[in-house]
């Protein structure tokens, strides 16, 4: 059920923009936030703001984490425009909210479930010392797959996914991979992601094909006219605005530099545990 | 004493140690390219805001720099390069040269690793015979058309001309082909200047004659290289690079096919 501040909000034809102000639980609050959201100006006052590039597309306030996902968070950065009505996925009909001027919007409660679900599995992943890999390749998408990857230390495929990386790895990964320093003879070792978190399934059928055969769970995103069926964990949201893709992007990557950090403190925990038995064994002695 | 929290079945296998691919890149299949992309491409952005301090007493750094070749680069770097990856690595390399100097030493530093070495420049330039006179003055040029290569040498003379050891007027008898054979001298109008000496074989008359024009044409180059521009009007710089086609099977020629026969 949809709440009652997102449907008053869509019947009462503001511009969906602007909705941030007005998607609250209790519609009367929405109205003094509105005013001080007036209050504070628009424009920059110095001109060097202006003249600064900008560099990140999602300027946060505060931190963004899958503890404190907000609907007003998902609503601002677009997440819940699907696509044309014409062009939609049967399928994806549980996860969409209605349509509005020819686009199919998207319920973005079940978006917030559905991308809790998904960073419960990154950090889980994570916490295990899985291989997390961000495949995002649309050429928007290259710096915030890159950047995904490099916070939770795993890997990303941002320009052209190489048909054949899961399913002949020993041809396409092990091409450039160093020898055996003790075994030159031997072909090296290749490794396989055991997550994958795609972008754009719609444009990477071969890797979701390889990930299946090669029995990898995918997490992906996915629109009003992409089949969520065909992966493992979907997220029902917008996969063309810029902004959104890299909202969750960050989300699932912070999940899951969540999970290596507990794993780095339970890895020490042990250490410190191990330490301490031998020492008491010695004492014993 | 023992550890109070009950483990769980599966806590055992949660902490082993894993093997894990050592870069970012890795499932791109050419890592090292990427991972050279990304990480120029975070240098320039480390570096994006650079103000120098203007000093006036140094004077400004206007150093161009020329960047690897592909070959050179690919060697360095241990992978095999296209031109298009060679291509958009020198593109971060320029972007990176392109922040206001004197350049922050870090951004510097990696600059000169992929610079162009000066030795590397200087050996193309090849000191041969073909640039300058020989200790008897002469000046040789080499010209083929068509299966015949000629040999000529031009020494400042008269305006005799001897082709195989014979007059030119003795070697060919048609006046056109005379004609191109003079065609170097007569334009530049050094007719009576020089004396040409002339070795040709293969091929028929015609193109004996346009490969001696050729040769004559870049010695004269040699004598006097202000001279390029009426030569190349005149075209005795231009080897001809027509040649007889090959005949191909099922035609009766190389272009001419056998009559179409429609049963």
């Amino acid at each position: 059920m949809a709440s009652r501040s997102f449907i008053q909000a869509l019947a009462s034809k503001q511009p969906l923009y602007r909705l941030s102000n007005v998607c609250t639980r209790s519609f009367t609050s929405s109205v003094v936030r509105c005013q001080q959201a007036a209050t504070e100006p628009i424009v920059p006052s110095s001109p060097d703001d202006l003249k600064k590039p900008i560099r990140h597309s999602v300027r946060a306030s505060e931190p963004i984490t899958p503890y404190n996902m907000t609907i007003a968070k998902l609503l601002a950065a677009g997440l819940h425009l699907g696509h044309s009505t014409s062009l939609w996925e049967p399928s994806t009909l549980p996860f969409i909210f209605g349509t509005r001027e020819g686009i199919s919007i998207i319920n973005l409660e079940h978006t917030l479930v559905y991308l809790r679900r998904a960073c419960n599995v990154a950090r889980e992943v994570a916490l295990r010392g899985g291989n997390i890999l961000f495949i995002g390749t649309r050429p928007g998408f290259q710096n915030l797959t890159i950047d995904a990857a490099r916070q939770c230390d795993g890997y990303h495929v941002s320009s052209k996914w190489i048909p054949g990386t899961l399913t002949n790895a020993h041809q396409v990964l092990g091409r450039h991979a160093p020898p055996d320093p003790e075994d030159p003879g031997r072909p090296p070792k290749t490794y396989k992601p055991d997550l994958i978190v795609l972008l754009n399934p719609l444009e990477n059928p071969i890797a979701i094909a390889e990930a299946q055969l090669n029995k990898i769970p995918i997490i992906a995103i996915t629109d009003t006219d992409y089949d969520p069926r065909l992966v493992t964990y979907p997220i029902p949201a917008n996969d063309d605005s810029i902004r959104g893709v890299e909202l969750i992007a960050k989300v699932i990557s912070t999940a899951a530099k969540d999970g290596v950090f507990r794993r780095k403190q339970l890895l020490d925990q042990q250490e410190k545990a191990a330490k301490f038995s031998r020492q008491q064994h010695q004492q014993r002695r | 004493m023992a550890t109070l929290q009950p483990r769980m079945a599966m806590d055992d296998d949660l902490l082993i140690e894993r093997e894990k691919p050592g870069s970012l890149s890795y499932f791109t299949g050419n890592f090292k390219y990427n991972d050279l992309l990304i990480d120029l491409d975070h240098l320039y952005k480390q570096h994006a805001e650079w103000k120098p301090e203007v000093n006036d007493a140094e004077q400004p750094d206007d150093k161009v720099y020329a960047w690897k070749l592909r070959e050179k680069m690919s060697e360095m770097m241990g992978i095999p390069l296209k031109t298009s990856q060679w291509r958009k690595i020198t593109l971060q390399l320029n972007q990176l040269a392109s922040l206001p100097r004197p350049l922050p030493t870090q951004v510097a530093q990696v600059l000169a690793i992929y610079e162009r070495s000066v030795e590397q420049a200087s050996s193309n330039v090849s000191v041969s015979k073909s640039n300058t006179l020989d200790d008897l003055g002469r000046a040789y040029g080499v010209g083929r058309r068509k299966e015949s290569s000629a040999r000529c040498w031009v020494v400042e003379g008269e305006g005799k001309v001897l082709v195989n050891g014979v007059e030119l007027t003795d070697y060919f008898q048609r006046p056109a082909d005379r004609n191109k054979v003079t065609l170097p001298l007569s334009v530049t109008e050094s007719t009576e200047k020089y004396n040409v000496w002339t070795i040709v074989s293969g091929g028929g008359s015609t193109g004996q004659a346009e490969a001696i024009k050729l040769g004559i044409g870049r010695a004269l180059l040699v004598h006097d290289d202000a001279l390029k521009p009426t030569l190349r009007k005149a075209g005795c710089i231009t080897r001809d690079p027509r040649v007889v086609e090959r005949k191909k099977e099922g035609q009766r020629k190389a272009r001419a096919k056998y009559t179409w026969v429609k049963r």
